[in-house]
């Protein structure tokens, strides 16, 4: 997949911001028009982990939330495969059976992404369900796999995840988010907040489906160290620009940029 | 009949309105057509959106026969086959083969109906995604993007947790292939009846504001999962202590002295005209 030229602004705009002059961070004194994010352009292979790192409000999530569609963009091309559309462009009808079909995504918060309200298991079978699987032992079966991969007990299938911790939420949202065997795996700051041990299963069961499932996946966080061990090629955000890119490895070793070498220094 | 009035109670501006909404209804099978919801002199949430669509389309030659839970003699049916009578002077009947029209609260008449019949159903909540989603505004879009996804969680949640979808009544339809639509609070046994059914069926939510019909001959289809069939209400060999049917929606009820249980027909006018046919239970009803 990749994206092109991607920009999202809150206002008009103006002649000045548009050729990005005189913007105070991401923000235009003279209309007072916000450029959440200004030309983001990327591509990523089937199994290959981006890793995207920034500071809060660098546009890290209203990057993700573009690519699975929660956001329509002011601008910008998204190709899934060689050859096809752009997919910002399709009806919502076909961007959500997009999404349902081809995609999954890990919020920071589980709230996003669970109904508290429903079992588990009608929660992993959700994207199964509006791909229009209707088959109820079909869907119990594959529940049951999905919690084992995700290593979730299959006595509490029946729960609501509203009873569950923190990190067994954040591997609830993985399991419905892989359920369908997408394509493209966001996964936005899944560790965040979550205890190191904690922390260290849900990453396990990460790589566990990245080495397992040959899937596209967008790694937000701002913990370089998880970027560091999960992520293939790393960009760094700032006010809305990527402003470095590379191979992990090359980004944190050798940073040019001087907020990447700030980001990288801060590093315990 | 009250000739203080216009004919059937609402001006005639009113009635055209309706009208037009009602005939927008049928050209979208289960769309549900917003209307101005007059007032009545009856409360918003007893029947007034099913007697506002009886009393626009009436005529003084029809026969109406009105039914509340199956049956013709409760205060609800009552009380409207009062102020309908009062207004326009048309016949009531208790006999679904004799009606014209009829106006009913929660059940279908045990007999088919006929294509020169109507059917008016009361409803009191229209939107079947209201169970699902809170918002009118979410609601609506979802039914233009046909998104029902979150219905159908709710059904298969309801198999996770009990192993049976468990809506008794308002079960959700699927009308023509496109529109979700709540068929109103009739019970399972009544759904598959609006199927290819030879009546048009009108339902109306006064409270709600909202109009939408199934015209004849058009497919309804109960939400069912591939392997775990939509099923009606069984009674199993339980029969009616007044007249002896089988296979009929059964009312259960208690002997206050005995608290022995026994079954009787939900629909009284069906009931009566088996009695009075001379057909006879072998038990009788205390």
């Amino acid at each position: 997949m990749s994206v092109n030229r991607l920009t999202v602004r809150y206002g008009t705009g103006c002649s000045d911001c548009e050729n990005g002059i005189g913007l105070q961070k991401n923000r235009c004194p003279k209309c007072g028009t916000i450029w959440a994010l200004r030309d983001a352009a990327f591509s990523l292979y089937q199994g290959e982990v981006l890793g995207v790192v920034g500071e809060s409000g660098s546009g890290k999530s209203t990057m993700m939330k573009c690519i699975c569609f929660d956001e329509s963009p002011t601008l910008g091309e998204y190709t899934v495969h060689t050859g096809g559309g752009n997919a910002f462009q399709l009806s919502r009808q076909s961007q959500k059976q997009f999404r349902n079909e081809r995609m999954g995504m890990v919020y920071q918060n589980p709230m996003l992404g669970l109904k508290m309200d429903y079992s588990v298991t009608s929660n992993i079978a959700e994207n199964l369900i509006a791909s229009n699987c209707k088959n109820v032992s079909h869907l119990r079966a594959r529940v049951t796999e999905l919690l084992e991969i995700v290593e979730i007990s299959p006595f509490r299938m029946k729960e609501k995840p509203k009873y569950f911790s923190g990190g067994m939420q954040q591997r609830v949202q993985i399991a419905k988010a892989i359920a369908n065997n997408p394509q493209i795996l966001l996964l936005d700051e899944v560790t965040t907040g979550l205890d190191l041990s904690v922390q260290a299963k849900v990453l396990d069961v990460i790589k566990k489906i990245i080495r397992e499932f040959n899937v596209a996946v967008i790694l937000v966080s701002h913990d370089l160290a998880v970027i560091k061990m999960l992520a293939d090629r790393t960009v760094v955000m700032l006010d809305g620009e990527i402003i470095e890119r590379g191979l992990t490895d090359q980004v944190m070793e050798d940073p040019q940029h001087p907020y990447t070498q700030q980001l990288v220094h801060s590093l315990l | 009949m009250n000739r203080n009035y216009n004919f059937a109670y609402l001006d005639e501006s009113s009635k055209r309105e309706i009208r037009r909404a009602i005939l927008n209804a049928i050209a979208i099978p289960g769309f549900q057509v917003p209307f101005g919801s007059r007032e009545l002199p009856i409360g918003r949430g007893w029947g007034t959106g099913g007697i506002q669509i009886t009393l626009s389309i009436i005529l003084p030659d029809d026969t109406l026969k009105v039914i509340d839970q199956g049956s013709d003699d409760s205060v609800n049916a009552v009380s409207i086959k009062r102020f309908i009578s009062e207004c326009t002077g048309v016949g009531m009947t208790t006999d679904s083969e004799t009606a014209s029209v009829i106006q009913s609260r929660h059940r279908i008449p045990e007999i088919p109906l006929r294509s020169d019949q109507i059917l008016v159903l009361q409803v009191p909540e229209p939107e079947p995604l209201k169970l699902v989603e809170g918002s009118e505004v979410e609601a609506r879009r979802m039914h233009a993007e046909k998104d029902y996804n979150l219905m159908w969680l709710r059904l298969f949640e309801d198999l996770v947790q009990f192993d049976e979808i468990v809506a008794a009544a308002g079960y959700p339809v699927m009308v023509n292939g496109r529109y979700l639509t709540n068929p109103s609070p009739i019970p399972r046994y009544d759904v598959p009846k609006l199927n290819m059914s030879e009546t048009l069926c009108l339902f109306g939510a006064g409270r709600e504001k909202k109009i939408y019909a199934i015209p004849p001959y058009t497919r309804v289809e109960a939400l069912s999962f591939e392997d775990v069939p939509f099923a009606v209400e069984s009674f199993g060999d339980h029969y009616c202590c007044k007249c002896g049917a089988k296979g009929v929606f059964l009312d259960e009820s208690y002997n206050e002295k005995t608290g022995e249980k026994y079954y009787q027909c939900s629909d009284t006018g069906y009931c009566n005209g088996r009695r009075a046919a001379g057909n006879r239970a072998d038990i009788v009803c205390k």
